[in-house]
């Protein structure tokens, strides 16, 4: 019935035509699937949980200029005169807000011996007070957070006995999951100790490796530039406060400039922008690709077709009935769509060898191979209706037509 | 086994008309080898098309082995043509991609036969026509004798209930003109009937049967032709 194997020989008449059709099929094919999953990547890393109340948050930086400026003192009261604005769940002064691409960060280690032979892990230091978790909005599955009693307030390089770190960067010191209360070792000999972990919280660079890997610090330290991060009961007041917020903190104090009011939703749009537009070019290239593949096997389809007129013709006057027709056209391009995908699988694989290699890419979603197989193999069947439906209905009388 | 009545055919174009059939009635019987001329533009590729229900006509009735053939779809007449009537055509019309084991092939993979019966009957085919050791061979390979050759070998494969061809000497010099009507003939005394159209009027002399259309209908005068002959000898 599927007439594969003299369709088959038929081709092979054609090298050069088959060669052609076949290599764009393989080639669309291997730039999809590859361009598909980078998308993919970048789509899940874009919708990792932060572990944060986003549309809840928004960040300003304060810039003291006067000259008798009391740092101390006027945190303290901006801190609490933000935290008694209505609608505001919490506010604290911190060193680094999650998302924004700018911040503190080294490498700590669960001895000595591994900080001093480097085996330490890189982290993003936060600095806040005992209201940062509350703050951020993150979620402590072990131990305790910070009291108040703890709270460094100090321009000196502090010593702090307790920190809280991230799931994540618990598990990477110490593997066996019994990070609390073991030391953690910051450099110059000085160690702190694990007194709670968070389940997640997002970090500031989002295309770090160390961006789940957080330490937080009970220390405020008293610098002319300091960053506020504002916990609100809804995305209402988040919305309200990013108009309201300067006008507040400058009728306290006039003596400084308030910069940077911005919501944790805006900060996140900008530290993925750069993914989305990549995301939005990709998929240009996957509908171009895949539409002027589509348009060729229409092209040639049609060419073959009109080519094949008489023989068309014959085939009917020797019995094909419309739908064999159809089937041959349909079946030839469906041999020859495979062949395509058949090598654009082997391209597929070599082009993200090549690209993981190259670009440090992480490697492959393979579920993606049949997927695009079964997407390219609709296309082509799509692609091949139009001209083969227009074969079935030429008519057996052309057989007996002079030329 | 094949009955025409008042069959008429009008091509109809943007302003022509064409009626290239008029009242055309004929009968041919089993076995027969019936030779079929007449001017350019007569109607005798459309006879046959009509024949061949390659084509539909506009009115009169055609039974062909007692089946009215104006009651079938297109589906019903592809499966009747593919099992009763074997296609001769002026330039062979074989498949140029496919050899000559595949061209045979052809009609029998419509047919629906196993593998194993399309092999017995392409080979017996194609031993008929004396070509069953170049089945590997692709048309361009073969002169138009031999191609033509192969068209019959493929038309007989099916074991139709008769051959349709259409000036199948067209376009083949006279010596393998001559092999072919040869072969035909041969064929016809095996059994199988033969309706030819051809403009050579010494090949249609060798046929039993003279029928000679003329503006779309038999003309009387040229069926007489053939007892006069006999007269004369
Ligand atoms: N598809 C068509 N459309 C319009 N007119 C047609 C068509 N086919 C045939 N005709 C016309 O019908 C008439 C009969 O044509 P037909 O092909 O049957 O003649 P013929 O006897 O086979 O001629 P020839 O000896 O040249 O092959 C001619 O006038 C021809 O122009
Ligand atoms: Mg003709």
């Amino acid at each position: 019935m599927f007439e594969i194997r003299p369709i088959l020989s038929a081709l092979l008449r054609h090298k050069s035509s088959t060669f052609l059709i076949i290599l764009q099929i393989a080639i669309t094919f291997a730039v999809v699937v590859n361009a598909s999953s980078i998308i993919k990547q970048r789509i899940e890393m874009m919708n990792r949980e932060s572990g944060m109340p986003e549309e809840h948050l928004l960040t300003l930086n304060v810039n003291a200029f006067g000259a008798n400026y009391d740092l101390e003192n006027n945190i303290r009261a901006d801190i609490e005169l933000l935290r008694k604005t209505p609608g505001v769940v919490d506010a604290v002064a911190i060193n680094q807000v999650p998302l924004t691409g700018n911040g503190d960060s080294g490498g700590i280690s669960a001895t000595q011996e591994q900080y001093d032979n480097r085996e330490s892990i890189p982290v993003g230091f936060f600095m806040g007070d005992s209201h940062t978790l509350n703050t951020l909005g993150v979620k402590l599955i072990e131990g305790r957070d910070f009291n108040e009693q703890e709270v460094i307030y100090t321009a000196e390089r502090p010593e702090v006995k307790s920190s809280i770190v991230t799931k994540s960067l618990a598990d990477k010191l110490y593997p066996n999951g019994d990070a609390l209360g073991k030391p953690v070792y910051i450099g110059g000999g000085e160690y702190v100790t694990i007194v709670g972990i968070v389940k997640k919280m997002s970090g500031s660079w989002v295309h770090s490796s160390l961006f789940e890997d957080s330490m937080i610090s009970p220390i405020v330290s008293l610098d002319r530039f300091k960053r506020i991060l504002i916990r609100t009961e809804s995305p209402q007041v988040t919305a309200k406060l990013l108009g309201e917020v300067e006008g507040l903190l400058i009728a306290r104090n006039s003596e400084r400039v308030v910069t940077g009011v911005r919501s944790l939703v805006e900060h996140r749009a900008r530290a993925y922008s750069g993914d989305n537009a990549m995301t939005i070019i990709l998929w240009s290239v996957i509908i171009l690709l895949v539409a002027i593949t589509a348009l060729g096997i229409v092209g040639i389809v049609s060419f073959n077709v009109n080519q094949r007129i008489k023989q068309i013709g014959t085939r009917r006057a020797l019995g094909a009935t419309k739908l064999d027709i159809l089937r041959y056209f349909v079946t030839e391009n469906i041999l020859i769509t495979s062949l395509g995908l058949m090598v654009g699988t082997l391209l597929t694989i070599g082009f993200n060898v090549y690209l993981v290699d190259q670009y440090d890419m992480p490697s492959f979603n393979w579920y993606l191979i049949p997927v695009g197989i079964i997407i390219m193999l609709l296309v082509g069947f799509v692609s091949v209706l139009m001209p083969a439906l227009k074969a079935s209905k030429v008519s057996p009388a052309v057989a007996t037509q002079s030329i | 086994m094949l009955q025409m009545n008042n069959i008429k055919k009008i091509f109809r174009t943007d302003l022509v008309e064409t009626h290239a059939l008029r009242d055309f009635s004929l009968q041919v019987e089993e076995g027969e080898f019936v030779a079929v001329t007449g001017p350019s533009g007569s109607g005798k590729t459309t006879f046959l098309n009509i024949t061949g229900m390659l084509e539909t006509f506009n009115s009169g009735s055609y039974l062909l082995d007692g089946q009215d053939v104006s009651q079938l779809n297109d589906n019903q007449r592809s499966k009747l043509r593919n099992e009763k009537i074997g296609f001769i055509f002026q330039s062979f019309n074989l498949i140029p991609d496919l050899n000559l084991y595949d061209n045979v092939d052809v009609p029998l993979r419509y047919r629906g036969f196993s593998a194993k019966e399309r092999k017995r009957r392409i080979e017996n085919a194609l031993e008929r026509v004396g070509l069953s050791a170049r089945m590997k061979h692709l048309p361009s390979q073969l002169s138009g004798g031999q191609q033509q050759r192969v068209a019959i070998a493929r038309a007989l494969a099916g074991e139709p209930l008769f051959l349709l061809a259409d000036e199948p000497t067209g376009n083949l010099d006279s010596l393998m003109a001559r092999q072919v009507m040869q072969l035909l003939e041969e064929i016809n005394q095996q059994g199988t009937t033969i309706i030819m159209v051809t403009h050579d009027a010494e090949l249609a002399r060798r046929a039993q049967r003279n029928i000679h259309i003329v503006d779309g209908q038999v003309s009387d005068y040229q069926q007489l032709q053939p007892v006069l002959e006999v007269a004369e000898a």
